[in-house]
């Protein structure tokens, strides 16, 4: 699971965020058992907040970048054809 | 009739995600209403709660159960957040039964605990289920959510393949082999407004999504 109790780096931080500018603002996003959901905009003041939400978005992000360089996302969708 | 449905929709108005899912609930409904020998009941927003669903599963005997609701690692939720299942209370209520939950992290250790007591199978997700969406209002532009559709279109294929009479491991498949498409569009893609922002939580979906029980138990 993603690492949301480790406090994510400052440089780990402004990556995603730099990645999230770049998205379209309609875009929102929502995860657990939340109500609210929150704009792209909305999500970058979590994160600059370092607040748990904006720590769980950085995790995953960090958890797809991860999946990415070990090649566990390619293993992954090359056995989808199975 | 010899196959029965019971979905909660416990939308409520300041809930986007639950929102959503009560919309592509539609898809569930079209489904069962195109099989011959299948009886849906459907407990939408306040209706919702402990009281109705063990009335419900007491009294129609359903034998594939569906919860859109939020949820923890020990329990689903219905309206307004007011506990449906809980572990240790009333997971009995799911005994000989199969079940889909969206309820984040239930399938970590609620899954787990009602294939331990006689639930057939467990479809659920072990960590939070993660939406991405437009913000749309209405039903029809939630189902036309062009955003939504990469997370929701493969997380419903594994309920409707389930009514469709596959068994869970197929209905698991389908669903695992639908967000893996899904994610090589969105990585593929040359639309950096969307693509590998979404997909990384798209890939999380696919990832934390379980299949538990037996994976021949079919509705």
């Amino acid at each position: 699971m993603p690492d949301t109790k480790k406090q994510p780096s400052q440089e780990q931080m402004d990556i995603i965020i730099l990645r999230l500018e770049v998205v379209s603002p309609e875009l929102h996003f929502t995860s657990g058992s939340r109500f609210q959901g929150f704009s792209r905009d909305e999500m970058i003041k979590q994160i600059k907040n370092k607040t748990k939400i904006g720590k769980e978005f950085v995790a995953t992000e960090f958890e797809f970048l991860r999946a990415i360089k070990d090649g566990s996302l390619k293993k992954m969708l090359i056995d989808t054809n199975d | 009739m010899s196959r029965i449905i019971l979905v909660t929709n416990p939308a409520d108005d300041n809930d986007a995600a639950i929102r959503y899912l009560d919309a592509w609930s539609e898809l569930i409904i079209k489904t069962a209403k195109e099989q011959k020998d299948t009886l849906i009941f459907e407990l939408k927003n306040e209706q919702a709660n402990k009281q109705e669903l063990t009335k419900i599963i007491q009294r129609e005997k359903p034998q594939l159960v569906v919860f859109n609701g939020h949820g923890n690692d020990s329990c689903i939720m219905g309206f307004k957040q007011k506990i449906l299942i809980r572990c240790d209370d009333n997971e009995h209520l799911l005994k000989e039964k199969i079940i889909h939950s969206m309820s984040c992290n239930s399938g970590k250790e609620l899954g787990k605990k009602c294939i331990k007591i006689g639930t057939l199978s467990y479809i659920g997700y072990s960590e939070e289920f993660k939406l991405t969406y437009l913000n749309k209002q209405t039903k029809q532009e939630m189902l036309n959510d062009p955003v939504a559709k990469f997370f929701l279109r493969p997380a419903f294929e594994a309920i409707l393949a389930l009514i469709r009479g596959d068994t869970t491991g197929k209905a698991y498949k389908k669903s695992q082999k639908m967000y893996k498409e899904n994610l090589l569009t969105l990585i593929a893609s040359s639309l950096t407004e969307y693509n590998t922002k979404v997909a990384s939580r798209l890939y999380h979906n696919l990832k934390y999504q379980v299949c538990l029980g037996d994976s021949q138990a079919n509705f």
